[in-house]
């Protein structure tokens, strides 16, 4: 800002962007007009003091060129330092009105004094009180330039140019006039007036925009009226003087350069204009002061709110800020806000300002104040608490804090979402006017409450986006990583949850009897509590693989441990598939999918009595569970899938089927497959018999296939990916 | 997402549920929320009709399981009845026949109501 800057700062600095050399010309130009200026003092107080030099002809040019270079220099660090600084702000034209009357104040000391004191003392003081009132027209000069310029339309600078002709013209004109006479000229007189009166037009014309004045508070236009008026005052009599010869500032300029009372002239009656259009425009626009200064503070008000909003993701902030701009714009004694609980239709206060909380709750009396609020389409002003019925009731115990109020529902496309309530303790203590900045103030509140929440609601979903894709990180780190190595069989797994968590479990173990257990199971229902059950199961599976024989007391014993500690609509379905050396498997069918076997290129649904785990106590699950005893031979196979692969649609909804799978499941294998390529060809056939719609649940496909015959007796050997990671420490 | 009703009636004070629609995860709750009432309001003897049931997921047969123990200690059932043969089968599948009595017909589960009480 501007008046950060101090004065000397201003006078090293340029706007023009030739470089760093240029910072140093008005200092420069200051410099040059200042030595010039002693030079011309010199002359003229040795001039003053000694008659032989005074009327020496060369000794008076070289005084006068003195002055001209001092002037001339002086004009350009003035320009410099006009140009590089603009007014931006309207403190800057205040502040140089204060300097301007100031500076101009001093011009009137020598008032009356007519005669030119002939001591060599009074000669020095003269010459400073010449310079200074030239420093003081060059000021005078610059404000009004940046005055003009401050309010910059497209026309201003042709304005500035005609003036700035106008001036030398008339500066010219009465030089020449003036030349070989020094009295007045009536002609020229004439075509000065005349010239003054084009300029002052010209002028009036120029400073046109002077919306700035209309913005200022009633204070600052109380400064500002105080300001122009005096400036008014102080730059007629300056123009006087300037203009009537024998005062003591004319002679003072014309002592300095010849009509130079001419441009002093002109250049105060040009502040005087200035300054009366300030002082008229100020004067007629006070009384619209407290107008505009309520919308000026609706407009910054809701600017401000807006950035509240996207700055901050805390909207209880929100509310605050809400509350006590609604109380500010309507000049309350107190304000108070209320929303809706989340996923409820109860009210909460959300905010208060100037009240408490127990005050809010004594005006909820009945819930009165609820309902109509709810109801509101617009804000309700009640000027008065006892003559408004619904709420009379309650005018005794709340007078002391409220007896007029306004009620704006806060609305997000028609929904009703909240309100503001603003209360005064006097009655009729509230405008229309009130009423209507309280509604342009809440409706654009509502919109930035509204995007607060959906900020708000959208940054929670990203974290739980975030938290599902660990999620899902984890799971695939549960499944084993890599297809095991068993004799005699070769096995090959494939898995893909539909969601980002998912509910299919597969995994090899190797019980205590040394034989191979390959499980595929599915969790009842989806996402993370289904991963939570299936990471249970996996720690259950693991733990009884170590001490049990049986695959029957294998699935009997995962049931008896997590029967009681599942929630009661939670259950898992379970198939185990016990590998023997010899061929012979060995299928337990916990309510799982059932498996297709293909022997001998027939396929067939193998599907033992069993219950899905969870759903009955050990002893009752036990009597459900039948074990089915299978001979595979070599090239025979076995197919475990979960009902995701079953059950995958068409985009048209139709169901693959168990008939269907086994079809499939039929033509692949007579290219006598490994189960790497079933698993290959079996993915892609779903694939497009889905045409890649959205996958409707997990699938899980095991294809195992009997490799060698013969091959019995030697030891099995399974990598699960524990032993995996434990193998590798 | 497919749509899913319920309507309820009373045949010789044995409460029956008429599913309509698809019931899955998404929609268990609502069974479970009615099926909950009624277990509250100590009703104990309740029919599920499935005639309407489109189709079935693992979470909605949850939904049966969640009661059938409190219902049965104090001695009522919930009757599972008139299953198309494809939500059967995700029943059989499972193994709830050994855990539900499933009846063709809403009728034969009425005539097996009246037949415990009497």
């Amino acid at each position: 800002m501007t008046q950060d800057r101090t004065f000397i700062q201003n006078l090293f600095k340029t706007d023009t962007p030739k470089g760093e050399s240029q910072s140093l010309r008005p200092a420069l130009w200051l410099a040059v007009s200042v030595v010039m200026l002693l030079a011309h003092t010199v002359m003229d107080v040795i001039g003053t003091v000694s008659d032989s030099f005074r009327t020496h002809t060369a000794a008076q040019l070289t005084t006068d060129i003195f002055s001209v270079l001092a002037l001339g220099s002086y004009f350009f660090f003035w320009r410099n330092y006009v140009l590089s600084n603009p007014y931006t702000s309207r403190d800057d034209i205040f502040r140089d009105m204060r300097r301007l009357m100031f500076m101009t104040l001093p011009l009137f000391l020598p008032l009356g004094s007519s005669e030119l004191p002939s001591f060599f003392l009074f000669a020095v003081t003269d010459n400073i009180i010449e310079a200074y009132a030239c420093i003081v027209l060059f000021f005078a000069g610059g404000f009004v330039y940046n005055l003009l310029m401050y309010q910059r339309t497209l026309r201003t600078n042709s304005y500035l140019r005609a003036l700035g002709a106008g001036l030398v013209f008339a500066f010219v004109f009465v030089a020449i006039a003036e030349r070989n006479n020094t009295e007045e000229n009536p002609e020229a007189t004439v075509i000065l007036v005349l010239l003054g009166i084009i300029l002052s037009i010209l002028l009036i014309i120029a400073i046109k925009r002077r919306t700035w004045i209309h913005s200022l508070s009633y204070k600052e236009k109380k400064r500002l009226l105080l300001l122009s008026f005096l400036l008014v005052l102080v730059s007629t009599a300056a123009m006087v003087m300037c203009f009537v010869r024998d005062t003591y500032l004319c002679k003072s300029y014309n002592e300095f350069i010849h009509p130079l009372n001419i441009l002093a002239g002109f250049l105060f009656l040009a502040i005087e204009i200035c300054c009366e259009r300030i002082f008229w425009t100020t004067l007629f626009s006070l009384p619209n002061t407290s107008v505009i200064e309520r919308r000026t503070f609706e407009f910054s008000s809701v600017a401000y709110l807006n950035r509240i909003a996207a700055e901050s993701t805390d909207i209880e902030k929100l509310y605050d800020t809400v509350t006590q701009l609604s109380q500010q714009a309507t000049r309350a004694t107190g304000a108070w806000c209320e929303v809706l609980k989340a996923d409820s239709e109860e009210l909460r206060i959300a905010a208060m300002n100037s009240l408490t909380e127990k005050q809010i709750v004594a005006l909820h009396d009945r819930h009165v104040l609820h309902d109509i609020a709810r109801n509101l389409q617009e804000p309700l002003l009640i000027q008065s608490l006892e003559e408004f019925t619904p709420l009379a009731f309650l005018s005794r115990s709340v007078e002391s804090y409220v007896k007029s109020l306004i009620i704006a529902p806060l609305r997000d496309s028609g929904n009703f979402v909240g309100a503001v309530y603003v209360v005064n303790t006097t009655s009729f203590a509230f405008e229309n006017e009130d009423v209507r900045a309280l509604a342009a103030f809440v409706s654009s509140a509502s919109v930035a409450i509204e995007n607060a929440r959906l900020v708000e609601d959208s940054l929670t979903k990203e974290r739980y986006q975030r938290e599902l894709i660990v999620g899902r990180q984890i799971q695939r780190k549960l499944l084993p990583q890599h297809d095991p190595v068993v004799t005699g069989y070769d096995i090959c797994a494939f898995s893909d949850p539909a969601l980002e968590v998912g509910g299919d479990y597969f995994d090899y173990f190797t019980l205590k009897n040394g034989r191979t257990v390959v499980v595929i199971a599915d969790v009842s229902g989806k996402g993370i509590s289904a991963a939570f059950y299936m990471a249970k199961l996996k720690g259950v599976c693991l733990a009884l693989s170590h001490v049990v024989e049986s695959l029957t007391e294998f699935v009997e014993q995962i049931n008896a441990t997590l029967f009681g500690s599942m929630e009661r609509q939670m259950y898992i379905t379970l198939s185990a598939v016990m590998l023997g050396d010899d061929g012979t498997v060995r299928i337990v069918r916990a309510g799982h999918t059932p498996a297709l076997v293909s022997t001998r290129g027939d396929v067939r649904i193998e599907k033992p009595s069993g219950l899905g785990i969870g759903l009955a106590k050990p002893a009752f699950f036990t009597t459900c569970i039948k074990e089915a005893t299978v001979q595979l031979d070599e090239g025979d196979s076995i197919l475990l899938f979960t009902d995701g692969v079953n059950e995958s649609r068409s985009p048209d909804g139709i169901e693959l089927g168990m008939e269907e799978l086994c079809t499939v499941y039929a033509t692949v294998l007579q290219n006598n497959s490994a189960p790497k390529q079933v698993i290959d060809t079996l993915s892609s056939r779903l694939r497009s018999f889905s045409l890649h719609t959205l996958q409707h649940d997990d699938m899980t496909v095991i294809a195992i296939r009997r490799s060698l015959a013969g091959s019995s007796g030697q030891k099995t050997e399974t990598v699960t990916h524990e032993e995996r990671n434990l193998g590798h420490g | 997402m497919a749509d899913f009703s319920t309507t309820h009636r009373t045949v010789q004070s044995i409460h029956i549920i008429d599913l309509n629609g698809y019931l899955d995860a998404h929609t268990a709750p609502i069974l479970e929320k009615e099926i909950g009432a009624l277990v509250e309001q100590g009703m104990n003897a309740i029919i599920v009709n499935f005639r309407g049931l489109d189709y079935i997921s693992s979470a909605g047969l949850g939904v049966f399981m969640v009661f059938i123990e409190q219902i049965r200690d104090r001695g009522g059932d919930i009757k599972l009845a008139a299953m198309t043969e494809k939500v059967f089968t995700v029943f059989d599948l499972l193994g709830f026949p050994m855990l539900f009595d499933i009846t063709d017909t809403e009728d034969d589960a009425i005539v097996k109501f009246t037949a415990a009480t009497t």
